[in-house]
């Protein structure tokens, strides 16, 4: 089932929800990337018929989507919001949603089981949700949004606060779906989740679509993107001397105090491929390293200007 | 649509209002007890209990817990979903938004209307069971006719509470604006203005006012809320339950045309 948007924009009064989106989406899975605020969930919330478009087009199936409640039926839509109707149990908010989709009890209940038990939640189903963690509850809105067996899938952060083995089965489950000819839609402002489902995304910032394509050339755009390294060890002055005879390098900031330095290079791949053994020819000892700008927000302010 | 109501009664259960909302309700019931405490000193005076009864259901009944329960309950209809950020998973399945309203509204009047039931049978039964078992059950028609009128008022009221509650910010407030100031003034105004009210066709149905028209209450009050016009009951009926189809068509179109953001995260 195709997803047609054409210059599609949505504003809140003066504040640009998105602006002018015209893109094609077909069966597999594209990613939406962004970092948060970028516009990702209006966007979802514009392609569910929650919220009605200010200007331009958008269908499903070449059905339009606002007001048009029939078209749900082929939708599966796992929201951001970490929101429930805390006294059901897992199995009755399944359920429960299933019965509002127009099937029988019997139809419901076989449906709510073959949900929950894809998504791994058999023990946690006679719980309340307000009892849940952060991940069954990501778990259990995920059951709600496969249950009926839609064609076209909307997930908004699906993986948020799952732990790895849940992440790596709900990245199973979804590339499953895409292969299966769905058409899914995950959103993420996490690149490499994104990355282990598709290689097809759309990028967006500020509401608009930055690109449309293969996530390789974004994540090229990123190895040339300079980046902050922050590396906390035993010997400052000795790694910063050495770390400067690298072209690549092109500051380096030292704390003696914390026995850290913050290192800027325009080729990060490279810069840790040679850093281990750089420490290690030098009897250096690295505590701990971490890029303070290696998320998208820095990438996305990167790739606009 | 009996699954949606059913889903929204539970969920009304579950909510902190409605607990409140009880013991509110339960208030004339404890002011009937403190009546029939004080039994010695009313029959000192020559009051009999059981006939203050149509005056405790008259003000505390239709003139103050109607309202307010409506407000609260009325205001809610939308709010609730909002404010719990529940609204997604009810918007993205194939019904249409008008039935999500009416059933959210009809479980709510059922909520507050079972509320008042009991609190109005209790309140009856502590005023008037003290007369004897026949007296409470010669007088029970009369009890059932106080409660068709409160459900009633409800199906009038919630709707009309909860389309502004979807239109206005501080809906509560406007609420009990509309339901103290206008109702509750303009329908003791002579003339013909309270026609414009909901509370003066409720007045034509209750039975409380039907016995002062009959001479049975000596209240100088009740005399004065009369309708002006003579509307006959049928009447009444009839312009209530236009006014909770107009109410609750603006409601549903209101659901339909507007756009609900929650708050991400």
């Amino acid at each position: 089932m195709n997803i047609e948007v054409r210059n599609l924009s949505k504003w809140y009064g003066q504040v640009i929800g998105v602006n002018n989106l015209t893109f094609t989406i077909g069966p597999g899975v594209t990613g939406f990337l962004g970092p948060n605020g970028a516009g990702k969930t209006t966007l979802l919330r514009l392609l569910t018929g929650q919220l009605k478009p200010s200007k331009g087009e958008l269908t499903i199936g070449g059905e339009a989507v606002w007001s048009n409640h029939e078209i749900l039926r082929s939708v599966g839509y796992c929201p951001e919001l970490d929101a429930f109707w805390n006294y059901l149990t897992g199995w009755e908010f399944v359920f429960s949603l299933m019965r509002m989709h127009g099937f029988s009890r019997g139809e419901a209940r076989g449906r709510t089981e073959k949900a929950i038990r894809t998504m791994d939640m058999e023990e946690a189903q006679g719980k309340r949700i307000g009892g849940y963690s952060k991940g069954m509850r990501q778990r259990i809105k995920m059951a709600q949004a496969l249950a009926h067996d839609p064609e076209v899938f909307f997930l908004d952060e699906p993986l948020n606060g799952m732990d790895p083995l849940g992440r790596r089965s709900t990245i199973e489950l979804i590339k499953r779906w895409g292969r299966e000819g769905k058409t899914v839609v995950v959103s993420s402002h996490i690149l490499h989740e994104v990355e282990e489902m598709t290689d097809t995304i759309l990028l967006i910032n500020h509401g608009r679509l930055l690109a449309e394509g293969n996530i390789y050339e974004v994540r090229r755009l990123i190895d040339t993107h300079p980046l902050q390294v922050t590396i906390r060890c035993d010997n400052v002055n000795v790694l910063t001397a050495k770390l400067l005879e690298y072209e690549d390098v092109k500051s380096v900031q030292f704390d003696r105090e914390r026995n850290q330095l913050t290192v800027e290079t325009n080729r990060p791949d490279d810069f840790h491929h040679r850093l281990p053994k750089l420490a290690l020819d030098n009897g250096v000892k690295i505590h701990s390293l971490w890029s303070p700008d290696e998320n998208l927000e820095a990438v996305f302010d990167y790739l606009v200007r | 649509m009996g699954f949606l109501i059913g889903f929204f009664l539970r969920s009304g259960i579950h909510s902190r209002r409605t607990v409140w909302m009880t013991v509110l309700a339960l208030m004339p019931v404890f002011c009937g007890l403190g009546l029939w405490l004080a039994k010695p000193l009313l029959e000192e005076q020559g009051v009999v209990l059981s006939a203050l009864f149509p005056q405790v259901s008259f003000f505390l009944f239709l003139h103050f817990l109607l309202p307010i329960l409506s407000v609260f309950i009325g205001t809610a209809i939308v709010a609730d979903e909002v404010e719990d950020r529940t609204l997604p998973y009810l918007l993205v399945r194939p019904v249409p938004r008008r039935i999500i309203v009416l059933a959210k509204t009809l479980a709510g009047c059922i909520t507050v209307g079972l509320i008042l039931f009991v609190s109005l049978g209790l309140t009856y039964t502590v005023m008037v069971l003290d007369g004897g078992v026949s007296g409470w059950i010669s007088s029970v028609p009369k009890l059932l006719r106080s409660g068709g009128v409160l459900l009633l008022g409800l199906m009038v009221y919630v709707p009309l509470f909860g389309f502004l509650g979807g239109t206005i910010k501080r809906p509560v407030l406007a609420g009990l604006l509309f339901a103290f100031g206008w109702e509750n003034t303009v329908a003791f105004f002579p003339g013909n203005v309270k026609l414009f009210t909901v509370i003066h066709y409720l007045h034509v149905l209750f039975p409380s006012l039907q016995q002062t028209r009959a001479g049975d209450i000596k209240s100088q009050l009740f005399r004065i809320v009369l309708p002006a016009r003579q509307i006959s009951p049928a009447s009444a009926v009839l312009v209530l339950l236009l006014m909770f189809a107009v109410f609750i068509g603006l409601l549903a179109v209101l659901l339909y045309i507007k756009e609900y953001r929650l708050e991400q995260g």
